[in-house]
């Protein structure tokens, strides 16, 4: 998609400013951000494995068009920055790796129950890896309908799943033949797909550049429309979203993570898995060496008047979509056209503003990003086009072109 | 965690209260508005919307995140509770007083889908 943003005058055009990493043409598909993740796990001195590195990543760059070869040593040095001891223990494979087996408490149930405090951490071992994909110049309504379309797809298939297990149970109990069903669907039963969260999986978006606002501001209670028009002169989209929460920016430079994830299987509440993302942005703010905090107001802040990320949630029978916002070097001179999330007397920062560092752009966050997620949420990270081609070739498509089919 | 007995409940976390003259009266429960957290918008559908058992029926927002509510039962909408347009806490402080709305049951067998006191705490481990 094309970046073509207006120019106005005061604010220079989100495409320009946003500077491109030296070595930003390694990892312009997830699958070349998997493959980044997963090789540096082999990481040692040896210099068997850094040639072997070396080679898989040369061949890799012959096959990106136009992209001349990065020097062996500019690129090991980036791939050893970016991802030191990342949480993505697969290599190569996608099951879960074993760990810390600690079981469902009840503990952890009351204290849920009670809505006191969250759990400190998500005690279900058995989650499945969880795919991302990372998708840039989105369309803010597009990746909306995206997000409908899979979280629609989770119903549908969990509903499945619910449906085979009431019936292989009750073939099992009176042994009669169920709609086709016989005796040996006892056995079946453990080929059903168990709850461990094995579609969810989470888009990481850089938008074009757009002013969303939440559903209570749609309609008739929204915002006039010179202010419509007033936003739109700036260069930007304005789009009433299904999420909670009030206006904000979304646009080159901002790091936008959707988790589509079953909030059954984690067993966290709405509340508290906003929490848990408001942990994860801590947690990756952590990795640039930057301390957030979490203040009365939701969101992730640098103090009480400085906010960095941004968090609008909508669940459907827990299903999650939307998610967060995190500011790496987006233009922060779009936020000072609004009253960002409706709250008067704050202002908005990025991470390379607190670093005094322009270049620290979505790609130089996203492997920090996953890092602080994997490990917030006790799970691992992988590229969906390693473990899912055909569902990321159908994200993709319907990106391309709207058309649903292969999401249904 | 408060439970009426005199209440059903559903697996999605809403009460349902049967009235004397038919009416059908629906909240949410102790757990779900613990869940949510401070509740700061209700989005419920207009008077007189027909609705089937299992549809959105209503989307609760709290600080956090916007929920989607469903229909425990089919039938048609009678009343909103106008109090939570400026009150949407009062769902937090008292959720069994809080009622969100009154339905016209289309259909009473749709009762016995329904779940008393005691499968509800069960059914959230409780």
């Amino acid at each position: 998609m094309p970046l073509n943003a207006p120019q106005v005058q005061g604010i220079p055009s989100a495409a320009t400013r946003v500077r491109r990493s030296r070595h930003s043409h390694f990892y312009n598909t997830s699958a070349d951000l998997g493959l980044i993740i997963k090789l540096s796990l082999v990481m040692t001195n040896a210099a068997f494995a850094r040639h072997t590195l070396w080679q898989c990543c040369q061949l890799r760059a012959v096959q990106l068009q136009g992209h001349s070869r990065p020097t062996e040593r500019s690129f090991w040095s980036l791939v050893r920055r970016s991802t030191a001891s990342s949480p993505c223990r697969s290599f190569g494979t996608s099951k879960p790796t074993a760990r810390n087996n600690t079981s469902i408490t009840s503990e952890t149930a009351n204290v849920e129950a009670t809505g006191t405090t969250c759990p400190t951490t998500i005690a279900r071992p058995r989650l499945s890896p969880l795919p991302f994909i990372y998708l840039r110049n989105l369309p803010y309504e597009r990746s909306s309908a995206l997000q409908q379309l899979l979280v629609d797809r989770q119903l549908r298939l969990r509903k499945e799943r619910e449906d085979l297990r009431t019936q292989a149970a009750a073939a099992a109990a009176t042994g009669e033949v169920i709609n086709g069903l016989t005796l040996g669907l006892a056995e079946d039963v453990t080929n059903i797909p168990k709850e461990d969260g094995g579609e969810d999986l989470i888009l990481l978006v850089e938008h074009t550049p757009t002013y969303t606002n939440g559903r209570r501001n749609r309609g008739a209670q929204g915002i006039s429309d010179q202010e419509v028009a007033r936003l739109q002169s700036l260069g930007a989209v304005y789009v009433e979203s299904l999420r909670g929460g009030e206006i904000t920016f979304h646009g080159p430079g901002q790091l936008v993570a959707y988790p589509i994830l079953d909030l059954k299987p984690i067993m966290l509440s709405v509340r508290c898995y906003v929490s848990y993302l408001e942990k994860s942005i801590i947690a990756t703010c952590a990795e640039f060496g930057v301390k957030a905090i979490t203040t009365e107001n939701t969101g992730v802040w640098i103090s009480d008047q400085k906010k960095i990320a941004a968090i609008g949630v909508h669940v459907q029978r827990y299903i999650t979509s939307h998610g967060l916002a995190l500011n790496c070097n987006t233009e922060l001179e779009f936020f000072n056209q609004i009253v960002a999330c409706g709250l008067t007397g704050k202002e908005t920062t990025s991470l390379s503003k607190e670093l005094g560092d322009p270049s620290v752009d979505v790609r130089a966050v996203i492997p920090k990003f996953l890092k602080g997620f994997g490990a917030t949420f006790n799970r691992e990270l992988v590229a969906l086009s390693e473990t899912r081609p055909e569902l990321e070739k159908a994200i993709q498509d319907y990106i391309q072109t709207g058309n649903p089919e292969k999401l249904r | 965690m408060k439970l009426p007995a005199d209440l059903k409940y559903t697996a999605s976390h809403e009460w349902v209260r049967v009235e004397p003259d038919g009416v059908v009266t629906i909240g949410i429960t102790d757990h779900a508005q613990e869940a949510l957290g401070d509740i700061v918008f209700l989005e419920l559908p207009t008077e007189g919307t027909k609705i089937a058992a299992g549809k959105a029926l209503a989307v609760i927002e709290s600080v956090k995140a916007a929920s989607d509510i469903y229909a425990p039962i089919s039938g048609e909408i009678l009343e909103i509770n106008e109090q939570l347009a400026d009150e949407p806490g009062a769902v937090n402080a008292d959720p069994y007083a809080a009622w969100l709305l009154k339905m016209k049951p289309s259909s009473e067998a749709e009762f016995a889908s329904l779940m008393d006191a005691e499968a509800y705490r069960q059914s959230i481990g409780s």
